[in-house]
């Protein structure tokens, strides 16, 4: 190979990482813009999220209360409610396999 | 007999008919064959009646029942299955359920091959004789578990009760003055049934065990006996349950009109 055509390959191998380089840079500028873009029209849902988790005091200083005992109670009541009702579906079944087990003993 | 079960089957209840049916076939002579129509409850059979020497005839009765007890154990499985994704038992609870289903239906499985290949018609009636005196699918089985599910979700909400006092007694005491003694007397209340259905939950618990074919075929006063106490324990401690729940509702409600607001406040 020729002293020249050597020079030229490795300018075209240089010129080729630089544009790799390039689009890289490009890419990643564009998704940080995007992502700030993003983030910043959900600002009002972040905040809610954040209160509803935390239960933190809200700016006039009034306590949320989400981990009150009076809260908690208020939980646990609707878990009960709905497991009494789960009771009730369970004790039909178990009357219906009570009624069939004297339609259906059979003694031989 | 075909005329004397026709007569029977006018004069006496169904229950006393199926009986008979039941005793023909297990013990020989004419049989009397139940076949059930594709959708038919074990409670209304069809009378057939098998040869004497009709194997055939004896092995498709008992080939229907087996196939009524194994379907009625799979809904058993599956209604557990239903409270487990409900939340209302653990897996842990529903395990021997789950096992007793798979037993059972083993059980049959293997009976089904053996009657199938009888050749003797007299060999097939013990085959089918052994449905009853053996599994007792629909008289023992079946009502037992059942009755196990609703025991686990009594359990269950009976521990969650009597775990939520300390927090009851909490909010209580933050709660305005004017409202505490309305909530003191639904706590007392709530405490007294929690306690209660507790006694009849662990006495129900303590007869479980008690319900087995075994049982149900050599003591069988013993066993209506307790099947009747059991059955009056779970009464009891579901009211008790019932009563406690309601006094909570009442209490959740008063707490919650009584504190301020727990939902976040809106601000700019």
């Amino acid at each position: 190979m020729k002293p020249g055509n050597r020079n030229a390959s490795r300018w075209t191998r240089g010129l080729r990482i630089a544009i790799v380089l390039l689009t890289l840079t490009a890419l990643v500028i564009l998704s940080g813009c995007a992502q700030r873009s993003h983030s910043g029209g959900n600002q009002p849902a972040q905040q809610l999220s954040g209160q509803q988790t935390g239960g933190q005091s809200t700016g006039s200083g009034q306590t949320t209360g989400s981990n009150s005992a009076a809260q908690q109670v208020e939980n646990a009541d609707q878990q009960v409610q709905s497991a009494m009702q789960g009771m009730d579906n369970a004790q039909n079944d178990a009357n219906n396999a009570n009624t069939q087990s004297t339609a259906s003993n059979i003694v031989p | 007999m075909h005329l004397r079960l026709n007569a029977l089957f006018r004069s006496t209840s169904r229950h006393l008919l199926a009986l008979g049916m039941a005793a023909s076939v297990a013990l020989g002579g004419v049989a009397a064959l139940g076949a059930s129509t594709t959708n038919a409850a074990p409670s209304t059979p069809v009378v057939i009646i098998c040869a004497r020497t009709d194997v055939k005839c004896v092995i498709a009765f008992g080939d229907l029942r087996i196939d009524e007890r194994t379907a009625a154990l799979t809904r058993l499985r599956d209604r557990a299955n239903a409270q487990i994704a409900a939340g209302h038992i653990t897996t842990s609870q529903a395990s021997a359920i789950q096992a007793d289903v798979t037993s059972n239906q083993s059980g049959l499985t293997t009976l089904k091959s053996k009657l199938d290949a009888e050749t003797d018609a007299a060999a097939a009636r013990q085959d089918v004789r052994t449905i009853y005196t053996q599994f007792r699918i629909f008289a023992v089985v079946l009502p037992r578990d059942y009755h196990e599910i609703v025991l686990d979700i009594m359990t269950n909400v009976q521990a969650k009760m009597a775990g939520l006092e300390p927090k009851l007694q909490q909010a209580i005491s933050s709660a305005p003055a004017s409202e505490q003694q309305q909530l003191n007397a639904l706590y007392n209340d709530f405490t007294a049934k929690v306690t209660a259905a507790s006694t009849q939950i662990t006495n129900a618990n303590g007869l479980v065990s008690y319900f087995t074919p075994d049982n149900f075929n050599n003591n069988q006063v013993t066993y209506r006996v307790n099947w009747l106490t059991f059955r009056s324990d779970i009464l009891a401690g579901r009211a008790d349950l019932r009563q406690a729940a309601s006094d909570l509702h009442q209490m959740a409600n008063i707490l919650k009109l009584s504190t301020p607001s727990a939902t976040p406040t809106a601000h700019s």
